[in-house]
């Protein structure tokens, strides 16, 4: 007879779903510290809509999206969807995960149950007018990130998807590597890609800020496999073989320099002065990293107030700063003159659409762009890995957790 | 010659219209006479003196310039004496890598004339041959003059870099420059539903004269707020900047998710303070766009021969009188360009 809770690892028959799960969630009581937030709960297992699908989840991601939904801040994503009528009062999140179709809705046509698959994180309303006209769906107003503003994600043994996320689970690689590095790649795809002119082609230099993060790491991945030459930007030297080892052409420690955050005011003629002879140095160690004089036609944000006024002033005649984050903080001065003098384009850019997220997997099916799994941990240890990751001592590249998985190596064929 | 020339940078003060040595023209040259040179903020910025900028004194500007052929060089086959013509006033090697794929104003050794070689505010103007287009006879030379060097820079943001869309909504701040007023018509021509903001009621006519669908006196009403209400919370999909600091926060706020914001200048200071979160969140786009590449000049060009755009003239002065018509210019009271006749 069926049970109405599997053990962790212990499989339902193929497509037979349980009552309930095992889920990590957070509550609005909890909202704080990471490793006190996020705790193991027992759940009710999601029913799923017609154009969705429930994956029996074998590892899972770890994304700093969850550290923020752990704190509540800057945005409480509970009270968001209780807002909009959903009936949850947690947080069960997760947002990247490799594992097996469980059920789904009647008009899922691209996937069937017993499919192995990871799990794109751009999540749309089917009937948003935008997305039926045929436009990129990462634009439209219903778009949400899956497993962060989207309930029942990676965290939880049956996570609730829609079909359209689901891609095939590159062959190769083992559950935990599968399940590590989609929503950084993807993100890090479309800032590379997606935006023409500004697309990686051989030869280019792009500078990658923060080079040793998941993003980052993925960044000098992808850059690698379009024939690129990228310039990794890190914090201390420990840093630097981590990015030589992912195909960086140059490493540059930015604790030597000084000259960050909001720019001061040019009328200041000493302090801008100093920022301007900080920011030349900079754009030099760029060129001595890569032994030609050549600057960057791509420049990869996310630190963004800190490092963004340096950006755009190292940034190529008519190149591109991308950015898809703010770590550093929001505030950021642009001195237009260079702007519009040297034809520059500073873009914004959010996730990614399936075609980018199938696009960047069949890069890590080919072999050509390592997924960067960084350490995999046990399920109960998932409140610990947001908290290292907050507290910036997490190991370079992406973390995973086993969630079905019974122990790492598993699932590659 | 004459020339409306400076000895040394400063004000009004410095001008005047003077005897100058004519110009001696190279092989690859056509010497223009020149009829008609519109001004240009270009104008007054060179006059008062740009950081970097060293000039053989003493030094005239003007970039518009319309004329007929006086002389050509001795290699000079396509272009001949007594042709009607207007002047591309781009200046580039034609060697380095971004000339090589035809982005002429990003050349590394990029130049306009009238700023760093000798202009058109003068009897006589020097300009290589492949730099002058014939005029058709219909095109009078104060409205191929009026019509250069703004349309070359607003197509060229709307156009190529904005790649502005029919149906799409435009909004651009600031009407009463040379670059705004004309972009309402090149909007239009796009197909695009124009607004455009303005301190006056009558230069916000001027503009719905020209096609302006949307009109908003920003003196009195909030322009943010209206845009807001007026398309649903929506915005617009493309902003035209040329003012800076003074409207940089309203134009991120104003432009629709996936939107472009392009910018050519920055009248009221470049130091432009930047909500990141709107720019990833919105995935917005923003553009710095100079002047044009060839290919460009010659595309708009074709527009106004074909009658589909037209110059936007302020006022026609005899070149004598330029001091006058510079500072009319300084203070702001023009709608479109001053054109300077000789």
């Amino acid at each position: 007879m069926a049970s109405d809770l599997y053990d962790l690892g212990d499989k339902p028959p193929l497509g037979e779903v349980p009552k309930h799960m095992y889920a990590f969630a957070v509550r609005q009581n909890r909202f704080g510290q990471p490793r006190d937030a996020w705790k193991r709960e027992v759940l009710p297992t999601p029913t799923i809509g017609p154009d969705e699908v429930l994956v029996y989840v074998m590892a899972s991601g770890i994304n700093y999206n969850n550290v923020w939904a752990a704190l509540g801040q800057p945005l409480d994503v509970i009270a968001e969807r209780l807002k909009m009528g959903e009936p949850e009062d947690f947080h069960a999140g997760g947002s990247d995960c490799s594992g097996i179709v469980w059920a789904t809705g009647k008009d899922v046509k691209n996937v069937k149950v017993g499919d192995e698959v990871i799990v794109h994180s751009g999540w749309w309303r089917p009937d948003d007018p935008w997305v039926l006209s045929g436009k990129d769906p990462m634009l439209a107003e219903s778009t949400r990130i899956w497993g962060y503003q989207t309930n029942y994600g990676s965290y939880c043994q049956f996570a609730r998807a829609q079909g359209h996320q689901c891609i095939a689970k590159p062959k190769k690689l083992t559950w935990e590597a599968a399940g590590c590095f989609l929503l950084c790649a993807s993100t890090a795809y479309r800032m590379l890609m997606g935006w023409e002119p500004h697309t990686v082609e051989a030869g280019d230099v792009v500078l990658v800020w923060g080079a040793t993060g998941g993003l980052g790491s993925l960044a000098l991945e992808i850059i690698r496999a379009q024939g690129g030459r990228a310039v990794a930007v890190v914090s201390d030297d420990a840093k630097k073989k981590f990015c030589m080892e992912h195909a960086a052409v140059g490493v540059i420690n930015r604790s030597q320099f000084d000259h960050w955050g909001v720019m001061p005011d040019t009328k200041d003629g000493k302090a801008y002065g100093n920022w301007a002879k900080g920011a030349r140095a900079f754009g030099k160690a760029i060129w001595d990293a890569l032994g030609e004089r050549t600057s960057p036609r791509i420049v990869f944000e996310h630190p963004g107030e800190a490092t963004l006024p340096t950006s755009e002033f190292v940034c190529a005649t008519g190149g591109m700063i991308v950015i898809c984050a703010g770590t550093t903080g929001y505030n950021v001065t642009l001195d237009l003159r260079y702007h519009w003098m040297r034809q520059k384009r500073f873009q914004g850019s959010h996730l990614s659409n399936d075609q980018q997220a199938l696009a960047v997997t069949k890069l890590v099916d080919a072999g050509k762009v390592d997924p960067c799994l960084s350490q995999t941990y046990r399920f109960d240890e998932l409140p610990e890995c947001h908290q290292l990751m907050l507290d910036n001592k997490h190991p370079y590249g992406n973390m995973a957790v086993l969630v079905n998985a019974p122990r790492t190596g598993l699932g590659a064929s | 010659m004459k020339a409306l020339a400076f000895a040394e940078h400063g004000g009004l003060d410095k001008l005047r219209y003077q005897d100058v040595a004519d110009p001696k023209i190279g092989d690859g040259d056509v010497l223009v006479r020149v009829r008609a040179a519109a001004l240009n903020h270009l104008d007054l910025f060179v006059r008062e003196g740009l950081p970097g900028l060293t000039l053989p004194m003493p030094f005239w500007t003007g970039c518009d310039i319309a004329g007929d052929v006086a002389e050509v060089g001795a290699a000079v086959r396509d272009v001949k004496v007594g042709e009607r013509v207007a002047v591309n006033p781009n200046l580039y090697d034609g060697r380095c890598e971004y000339c090589l794929r035809g982005e002429h104003s990003l050349c590394v050794r990029y130049g306009i004339l009238g700023e760093h070689t000798h202009g058109g505010l003068a009897e006589y103007v020097k300009v290589e041959a492949r730099h002058v287009i014939r005029l058709p006879e219909a095109i009078r030379y104060e409205d191929a003059a009026a019509f250069v060097l703004v349309n070359m820079t607003a197509w060229r943001m709307l156009v190529t870099q904005a790649r502005l869309r029919a149906g799409e909504d435009l909004l651009i701040l600031g009407v009463g420059g040379g670059v705004s007023s004309t972009a309402v018509q090149i909007g239009k021509l796009c197909g695009a539903r124009v607004w455009v903001t303005s301190s006056s009621d009558e230069k916000l006519e001027r503009a719905r004269a020209l096609g302006a669908d949307e009109c908003i006196n920003y003196a009195k009403q909030d322009w943010v707020k209206v845009i807001g209400e007026k398309t649903g919370r929506r915005g617009v999909d493309v902003v035209l900047e040329n003012v800076g600091a003074a409207t940089w926060k309203g134009a991120i706020r104003t432009v629709a998710k996936g939107g472009r914001i392009v910018t050519c200048g920055a009248t009221s200071g470049p130091i432009a303070e930047t909500d990141i979160r709107l720019v990833f969140w919105k995935q917005l786009s923003i553009i710095g766009s100079t002047m044009s590449n060839d290919a460009e000049f010659n595309a708009v060009m074709g527009q106004l021969f074909a009658g589909r755009l037209r110059a936007i003239v302020d006022t026609v002065m005899p070149l004598r009188e330029g001091v006058e018509a510079q500072r009319r210019l300084a203070e702001g009271k023009q709608f479109g360009k001053i054109v300077l006749t000789s």
